[in-house]
């Protein structure tokens, strides 16, 4: 549905973009992470053909964005980063001139205007004056806008910023919903939005595309990579140095670090890298005489593989240094 | 074992008895929410479904669709969903009464009471100046600075553009919007021709559609001929204050710009045409705006004023419609 390749898009001489390759299949709901300014939106603005590209070639559902825009326009909806929208327009009246712009043929207006209203939850909004709603209606009369016409590719630059709890959720079961119908793309620099709601995920980070792949293998992936950690609370008279080096013996054990947490209490971390890691470390604690209190892995989650892509060299030697 | 160890060991143990009591309550509401959120959405989405389809089946796809297929590839249909907005917006905003305000007072004022009551003559040159001297050249930038500076400065130009309008389709809609709002403007004039006809003390004949009617001594020709130019004249003002808008998410630099520019297109060429000689003061006395209006209120339909104001009119939307575009190269 969506082919992108070698995309590159030059600010003057500083690079937004540069050869971003990849290709989303019909009705795949993908999201697009990144920190802020790492290329999300100016690759949504080529996608959408708001701005062109430097170099490479984009293309919806065969239709290249830049040479046969119109066509390709035709078969998007899209929810900018800012969500415009004509503030002294009433919701109707903003929905009805959409469906105009869009071509939606007349017999087909109304019923496309009534779905994306109950759709979005807007029923009792209907005629209210976009300027006196709040952000979070916006945001729904926003994605009304993006799918009234009901196109092919739903585009949505960070469709839950600035909203509220309950809004964030709401929004995202509306892009599970959308994700039935349509081929959706969605960036976000909030990863529990894009494991929530996404098949699949391109991390981009200053401009390139670090990864690509299912929220749950990206996770598993980098476990295997990087080992898990392990959180255990013991309690004994064993001296510390006891402890850490009983628990060393275990297979595929890395580090052990252990720290008093009060009378005969020992606050262990241990990080490794093997299936079992959990009982065997349980055993060797039993066998030296401590008793277990807590035993717990730290999950890793999407947030972790984000920030170790994503992370500046010199912010990890930070780190390092702060440790 | 030392004090801050200890305490330290009850700070954690706190802590965990704070988060497992957080766990629950936490997942209780989260349920309680799905279960509200989720309950009420059901017993609504049936019916509106249900209305939703009815209404596809009712409206079946017709000659309109058909008419719409065809019209809407023209990109007319935009032009117009565009223009239809502007209008809207013009009402809507206090600018646009302000602007229709403003004008009415000045016309009455200056237009009527001071040329034709005040000054005893029987002329729509008051009302014609005040058109040509002030709404073209003043007031249709207040109309016009916002049309594109205030699509680009709330986004609302990503909108548009990403659909699929033609970048010319919204330059063309902009400017119609201005321009109808424009034609309403001077319309209203209309009704200081009709007083002067039923007033006027010396009468003439005239015969329309076989009817005779007793009306005033006024020169119809040279008053049609003048309502001309002022379309024209209207068209091409707006066209630039288009132009203007494109250039600038800063609606007051939009005003400034198409002001000058308005004003040296006007009265520039004009003074210049008088201090220097032929043949290069013809070409100033061609491209001044004044003379070319001037004409027209001589109740001459010349060819090349028209021209020149259409020509200028098409020049500047092309002009924008190449500026938006340039995003695209960028």
């Amino acid at each position: 549905m969506i082919e992108v390749q070698g995309l590159t898009k030059f600010y003057d001489e500083r690079p937004a973009i540069q050869d971003v390759t990849f290709s989303v299949p019909k009705g795949q709901v993908l999201g697009f992470l990144g920190p802020n300014g790492a290329g999300k939106s100016t690759t949504m603005r080529i996608l959408t053909g708001f701005l062109g590209m430097s170099s490479g070639k984009a293309s919806i559902d065969g239709y290249d964005v830049f040479s046969h825009s119109l066509e390709a326009r035709r078969r998007i909806g899209y929810l900018p980063e800012t969500n415009p929208l004509y503030n002294e327009m009433r919701v109707v009246g903003f929905l009805d001139l959409m469906c105009r712009l869009r071509g939606v043929a007349p017999s087909k207006r109304r019923a496309r205007i009534e779905h994306a209203i109950d759709v979005c939850g807007l029923e009792d909004r209907r005629s209210e004056i976009i300027a006196r709603l709040s952000r979070g209606l916006r945001q729904r009369v926003g994605l009304a806008q993006a799918i009234v016409h009901d196109p092919e590719v739903v585009i949505l630059d960070e469709p839950t910023a600035g909203l509220d709890p309950a809004q964030t959720r709401e929004t995202r079961t509306l892009i599970k919903e959308l994700g039935r119908e349509h081929t959706v793309i969605l960036s976000s620099h909030i990863l529990s939005e894009v494991s929530a709601t996404c098949e699949r995920v391109l991390i981009i980070n200053q401009g390139r595309l670090v990864a690509d792949d299912t929220p749950q293998r990206l996770t598993e992936r980098f476990g295997r990579e990087h080992g898990q950690e392990i959180e255990m609370v013991l309690r004994g008279d064993v001296k510390p140095e006891g402890i850490e080096a009983k628990l060393r013996e275990v297979d595929g054990v890395d580090e052990v670090v252990v720290s008093s947490a009060g009378d005969e209490l020992w606050e262990v971390v241990v990080t490794g890298n093997s299936p079992g890691l959990r009982e065997e470390l349980t055993r060797a604690a039993v066998a030296a005489g401590l008793g277990v209190r807590e035993v717990q892995a730290h999950k890793l989650t999407l947030e972790d593989v984000f920030l170790s892509l994503t992370a500046d060299e010199d912010e990890i030697q930070e780190q390092e240094e702060v440790e | 074992m030392s004090k801050s160890s200890r305490r330290r060991a009850r700070a954690k143990v706190r802590k965990q008895v704070a988060q497992r009591k957080r766990a629950v309550p936490a997942t209780a509401t989260k349920l309680h929410a799905v279960r509200t959120t989720r309950a009420p959405a059901r017993q609504v989405e049936p019916p509106a479904r249900t209305v939703a389809k009815a209404e596809v089946e009712a409206s079946r796809p017709g000659f309109a669709d058909a008419v719409h297929a065809v019209l809407w590839r023209t990109g007319l249909l935009n032009v117009a969903a565009i223009a239809r907005r502007e209008l809207g917006a013009v009402f809507v905003s206090p600018v646009g009464w302000v602007v229709a305000g403003v004008f009415t007072f000045l016309v009455s004022g200056f237009g009527f009471i001071g040329t034709v009551l005040a000054g005893q003559q029987a002329t729509m040159d008051g009302v014609f100046g005040v058109i040509t001297g002030f709404l073209t050249l003043i007031l249709v930038p207040v109309v016009t600075m916002r049309l594109i500076a205030e699509e680009r400065s709330q986004g609302t130009l990503e909108l548009l553009l990403t659909s699929p309008v033609r970048d010319w389709e919204l330059v063309v809609g902009k400017w119609l919007g201005a321009f109808v709002f424009y034609l309403l403007l001077v319309a209203t004039t209309v009704v200081y021709v009709v007083l002067l006809a039923v007033y006027l003390p010396d009468k003439t004949t005239i015969s329309v559609a076989g009817l005779s009617i007793h009306v005033g001594a006024l020169d119809f020709g040279l008053i049609a001929a003048t309502y001309l130019g002022l379309v024209v004249v209207g068209a091409a003002a707006i066209a630039i204050g288009v132009l203007a808008s494109s250039v600038t998410k800063n609606q007051i630099i939009a005003y400034v710009v198409s002001l000058f520019t308005l004003l040296a297109i006007w009265y520039t060429a004009f003074l210049l045409g008088l201090f220097t000689r032929p043949p290069l003061s013809l070409f100033f006395d061609y491209v001044a705006g004044y003379f070319r209006y001037q004409s027209f209120s001589l109740g001459q339909v010349a060819l090349r004023d028209t021209v020149y104001f259409v020509s200028l009119a098409v020049g500047a939307l092309f002009l924008t419609t190449r500026l938006l575009e340039s995003r695209r190269w960028r």
